[in-house]
């Protein structure tokens, strides 16, 4: 068959259209392909950025973690190179310098020396090793513990990185707590040799009374009884300041005993000495011995004429303080509470650092020999303590010397919580009236007021004869008579027989503070009868009225 | 004159008084402990005990309630070292419970206590 030349064109028509479409098809393809692969990419890249957000995020967490762990150090952290330059710096310490100081040197920065600070002139951080040391910042008198340790940086080349810590107030703690070891350690050693020496004493005293009787023309005996007593005295200040003496306490209104004491002190101060005393404006109860307290006063008294040989004035002020825990921190010592505060201050010579540390150790004197026993402040130290107090000494040589006694307060505390006890063993039993003897004023008034908030009605009396005649008085209504043993014009136990003449059932407490040396069988009162002893215990007091009224 | 019958296991204090009450016309016995001072006392009568309230043998107040069943009438001043475990308080309360006529607290000095023993002969029979 031939074809003709219609065929021909008709054939390559048909030709020229598959191509067509085989060249559409095929570009077709080509842009499919190119978005599958565009698509690709474009998934890979997203692949790519998330990775490296997360890789980035990851070192900034871990960037974040280590600069918050930097900056929680207590210390001030820092980084310097091998030129003593800053390469980093702690958030603290940049507050502490006020501003960043990278690349700056730190002996500059840190201490304003123009050099390399003498402890790093050879410093083995640079040769890969750690180092620690300790030192007084003689500017401030500051403790500084500094750790320094090297790190290899990716240039082959070292840091140094310092940590410095404040350690003043481990220090102080530290030193304070040796001081006080040492005063428990003496106070021990001092209280057994007291009381072994007391024993020898008391045999010589014996021995002496005895040649008293064989030799009663002979006034030798009586020098040695002489000398015996005051051995005895000194072994009583050791046993004060090893608190093995027995006190006699009682609650005491502080100011009044400023009061008192002070017309001794201005006999024992010259006339070139002001004597200035300034007084808390409200009444502050304290639990005190007063003859204890007594000799604290004169002791810090004569110390402070004694500094003042020049003339001067002593000062000596009550007020109320109390300490925190903040307080206990500063000082090292106290107990969290509200305390009656005596400051006693002279204008004296003062004493260095040295010498008031030493100063309350038993034996320390600064008098000549033969003037001080170097008993008198260690004995102040020990009866301060046994009050359950506090004593601080503040002093600069030439500025005279501030010794701050803490006593905790005793009335408003033990009043305030009585009348909120809702327990019902303390109770007060309603409408009941309490006859309360006691012939010290100031107690009588403080238990008077303590009755009665805790919701008793009181009669109170001054002595045995007052107790007997109030009784009388009110026979009616007292079911209850509170009463001291020993008082003025009638005994507590006289008293009692004469009430019970007239209301046999009437019940009694008997109060007893005289912790004497002799003790005698008339003044005590029956088995039967209850004695407390003197310090009363506030709600075992309230118990034991309820137990007798019920 | 009077018969006292001293107990105190410190044998110096105990020589001191006895030497001293014999010094003011006294008769004494001293005993070291309690069994001691039981056996003197079954045999002869005393008018006055002084005792330490703290020996190691026998307690105290268990010697002196027996002495008080031996001779009903005698009188009794307590004395005690005052020592670490011994508190005031604590002679108050044995005083007041053996009705002992005087308590005293040592160390006491030797005139003290011939006063206290002078005084308590010289007290009515109660």
């Amino acid at each position: 068959m031939t074809l003709t030349h219609t065929d021909h064109l008709m054939l390559a028509a048909a030709f020229l259209t598959l191509l067509t479409i085989y060249f559409t098809m095929l570009a077709v393809k080509a842009q499919r392909a190119n978005k599958l692969l565009e698509q690709l990419l474009r998934t890979n890249n997203e692949k790519l950025e998330l990775l490296v957000y997360e890789r980035t995020e990851e070192l900034r967490n871990s960037e974040e973690k280590y600069r918050a762990m930097i900056n929680g150090i207590e210390g001030s952290v820092y980084i310097c190179s091998k030129d003593y330059r800053f390469e980093f710096l702690s958030d603290k310490l940049i507050r502490q310098l006020g501003r960043n100081a990278i690349g700056e040197y730190c002996y500059k920065a840190l201490y304003d020396l123009d050099n390399v600070c003498e402890w790093c002139e050879s410093d083995p951080v640079f040769e890969g090793k750690s180092v620690s040391w300790e030192r007084k910042n003689q500017a401030d008198g500051k403790w500084i513990m500094a750790h320094n340790s090297p790190i290899q940086n990716s240039d082959g080349t070292i840091s140094r990185q310092t940590i410095l810590t404040d350690i003043t107030e481990m220090k102080q703690l530290t030193e304070q707590l040796i001081h006080f070891q040492k005063m428990e350690s003496i106070g021990k050693l001092a209280g057994g040799l007291a009381h072994d020496l007391n024993n020898v004493l008391t045999v010589i005293n014996g021995y002496a009374t005895m040649l008293k009787f064989i030799l009663p023309q002979h006034e030798e005996p009586n020098q040695i009884l002489a000398a015996t007593s005051r051995a005895s005295s000194l072994t009583h200040s050791l046993l004060a300041y090893s608190r093995k003496q027995e006190m006699q306490q009682s609650n005491q209104n502080l100011n009044q005993l400023i009061v008192d004491v002070g017309a001794f002190i201005q006999r024992v101060i010259p006339e070139n000495i002001e004597f200035a005393v300034s007084l808390a404006v409200e009444p502050l109860f304290v639990f005190a011995d007063k003859v204890q307290f007594e000799q604290i006063m004169l002791n810090l008294a004569t110390n402070a004429r004694d500094a003042m040989s020049g003339g001067g004035t002593l000062s000596i002020a009550t007020s109320v303080g109390s300490i925190d825990e903040q307080y206990i921190t500063a000082h090292g010592f106290g107990e969290i509470g509200d305390y009656a505060v005596i400051t006693v201050s002279d204008t004296g010579h003062g004493m260095d650092t040295e010498t008031a540390r030493k100063a309350f150790d038993p034996f320390f004197t600064t008098k000549e020999v033969g003037k001080g026993t170097g008993l008198g402040l260690s004995m102040v130290y020990g009866i301060v303590k046994q009050h359950g107090g506090f004593i601080n000494l503040r002093s600069e040589p030439g500025n005279g010397s501030v010794f701050s006694i803490y006593l905790p307060l005793v009335a408003g505390e033990i009043v305030a919580d009585a009348s909120q006890e809702t327990d019902e063993p303390f109770e007060a039993v309603s409408g009941a009236t309490v006859l309360l003897a006691e012939d010290d004023a100031t107690t009588r008034t403080m238990m008077t007021e303590f009755l009665k908030k805790a919701g008793y009605k009181v009669v109170s009396a001054a002595d045995g004869q007052d107790v007997v005649d109030k009784f009388a008085a009110h026979k009616e209504e007292i079911k209850l008579v509170i009463s001291d043993v020993i008082m003025p014009r009638k005994g507590g136990k006289a008293a009692c027989a004469e009430i019970r003449e007239m209301v046999k059932t009437t019940k009694f407490i008997f109060i007893s503070g005289h912790n004497r040396d002799e003790l005698r069988q008339e003044d005590l009162p029956d088995p039967d009868d209850l004695i407390m002893l003197k310090p009363i215990m506030p709600f075992e007091l309230l118990k034991n009225m309820r137990e007798l009224l019920t | 004159m009077a018969r006292i019958l001293l107990i105190d296991d410190d044998v110096a204090i105990g020589t001191i008084a006895k030497r001293l009450l014999e010094l003011n016309d006294h008769m004494v016995d001293t005993a070291e402990n309690g069994a001691a001072a039981l056996k003197l006392a079954g045999r002869k009568c005393y008018d006055l005990v002084i005792t330490d309230v703290i020996m190691p043998e026998q307690e105290g107040i268990g010697v002196l309630a027996q002495l008080k069943e031996l001779h009903p009438h005698i009188r009794i001043i307590l004395t005690t070292g005052g020592g670490a475990n011994f508190s005031l308080s604590d002679l108050l309360k044995i005083t007041r419970f053996m009705k002992a006529e005087r308590g005293l607290a040592k160390p006491f000095n030797f005139e003290k206590l011939l006063e206290t023993v002078k005084e308590v002969l010289e007290m009515e029979e109660s």
